[in-house]
C-alpha cells in the first residue's frame, strides 16, 4: 500500500505527465493550484482518475466522494490520501 | 423522376407518393423483372441487394444496434470528402411511428447525417482497437426543401480536425443532396473520446448531477 507522501507524489506526477500532453508549459506543482485554472477538462480529470485508479488500488469516486468538492489539488491528493486510511 | 421506361421502387409506407406515376410499391416486386427499376427510400437490404442497388453500410459502424435502423451505405471517398447514399428501411425507428406525408421527415436525415459523420470517421480517421464513443458538441441544421423517398446521396466534408491528450474533435459539413438540389445540410462539432474515459466522464458527471440535484431539494424544503 502507497504512504500518504507516494500518493502525493502520484498524483503530482500524473497530473504533470496530464499536463505535458496538453503544452510544453507545466509549471511546478506546488499543490495549492486550483484544478480548472490548470486546465484540466472534466474529460481530461475523468483520464487522470483512471490512471491514479491503476496507480494506487481504487476511486475514491466510485464510494463517497464528489469530484465537484475537490478544489485544488491538495484536495485531489487528500481525497486519495482519505480512501487510503479508509 | 425520370419515367421514361424506369419505376422507381419505395416501401409501402410512402403510400401517399406511391400515388404518383413510375413508382412501385416493394411489396408489388414478386416475380418482376428487375431491369428498368431504380431504387427508392423505404427499401429493406434484402430488397436493396436483389435490385442490384447499394446496401447498408455494417451497422457497428454506424453505432446502431438493429440493422433496420442502418440509413446509409457505405461511404466512399469523393473530391472534396466523402460520400454516402441514403437508404432508409422503412420499419426504421424514425420512420416506423412517424405520421407521415409523402416526405423524410427531418428526423430521419439528422440521424442519417450522425450515421455519415460516426461512419466516415470510424473508416477513414480511424481510433484503433480500444472502443470510443462520439459526443456531439454542436450540430446546426437547414432544411431547404422536401426530400422525397427517391435516390438521395450524403455528401460529408471535414473543415476542422485535431487531437490533444484526450481526444478528437472534428467539425464537419454533411449536405443532403436530392435530385440536383442541395436539400438539408447540417454543420456538427463533435469529439471522439476512448469508451473508458467517456464512461468515467458520465459516471462523475451523473455523481455531481445527483449531489447538486440532492443540495437544491434541502435548499428548497428549508
Amino acid at each position: 500500500m502507497l504512504s500518504p507522501t507516494e500518493v502525493r507524489t502520484t498524483v503530482h506526477g500524473l497530473v504533470t505527465d496530464l499536463l505535458r500532453e496538453t503544452g510544453p508549459d507545466v509549471p511546478e506543482l506546488t499543490g495549492t493550484e486550483e484544478l480548472h485554472t490548470l486546465g484540466l477538462s472534466s474529460l481530461a480529470l475523468a483520464r487522470l482518475i483512471l490512471e491514479l485508479e491503476e496507480a494506487v488500488g481504487f476511486d475514491p469516486f466510485e464510494r463517497d466522494a464528489v469530484l465537484s468538492d475537490v478544489r485544488s489539488l491538495n484536495d485531489l491528493v487528500t481525497v486519495y490520501q482519505r480512501g487510503l486510511a479508509a | 423522376v425520370d419515367t421514361s421506361g424506369q419505376l422507381v421502387v419505395v416501401g409501402d409506407r410512402f403510400a401517399e407518393f406511391l400515388n404518383h406515376p413510375g413508382t412501385i410499391a416493394a411489396s408489388q416486386l414478386a416475380g418482376r423483372e428487375t431491369a428498368g427499376l431504380v431504387a427508392g427510400q423505404g427499401l429493406s437490404a434484402d430488397v436493396l441487394a436483389g435490385l442490384a442497388a447499394p446496401v447498408p453500410v455494417r451497422q457497428e459502424l454506424t453505432h446502431k444496434r438493429l440493422a433496420k435502423n442502418v440509413m446509409i451505405g457505405e461511404p466512399y471517398t469523393v473530391d472534396d470528402g466523402y460520400a454516402a447514399p441514403l437508404l432508409l428501411d422503412e420499419r426504421c425507428e424514425t420512420l416506423e411511428d412517424h405520421l407521415t406525408g409523402q416526405h423524410i421527415p427531418a428526423v430521419a436525415l439528422t440521424e442519417a447525417a450522425r450515421q455519415t459523420w460516426t461512419a466516415v470517421t470510424e473508416m477513414f480517421y480511424p481510433s484503433g482497437p480500444r472502443p470510443t464513443r462520439f459526443v456531439i458538441d454542436e450540430l446546426s441544421s437547414r432544411f431547404r426543401c422536401f426530400v422525397f423517398p427517391l435516390p438521395a446521396t450524403l455528401f460529408y466534408r471535414v473543415l476542422a480536425h485535431e487531437r490533444d491528450a484526450v481526444q478528437r474533435r472534428f467539425h464537419a459539413e454533411i449536405t443532403v443532396h436530392q435530385s440536383g438540389v442541395d436539400a438539408a445540410q447540417f454543420d456538427v462539432r463533435f469529439r471522439v473520446v476512448l469508451e473508458k474515459i467517456g464512461v468515467k466522464q458520465e459516471f462523475l458527471a451523473a455523481r455531481q448531477a445527483l449531489a447538486r440535484s440532492t443540495n437544491d431539494r434541502e435548499v428548497s424544503q428549508a
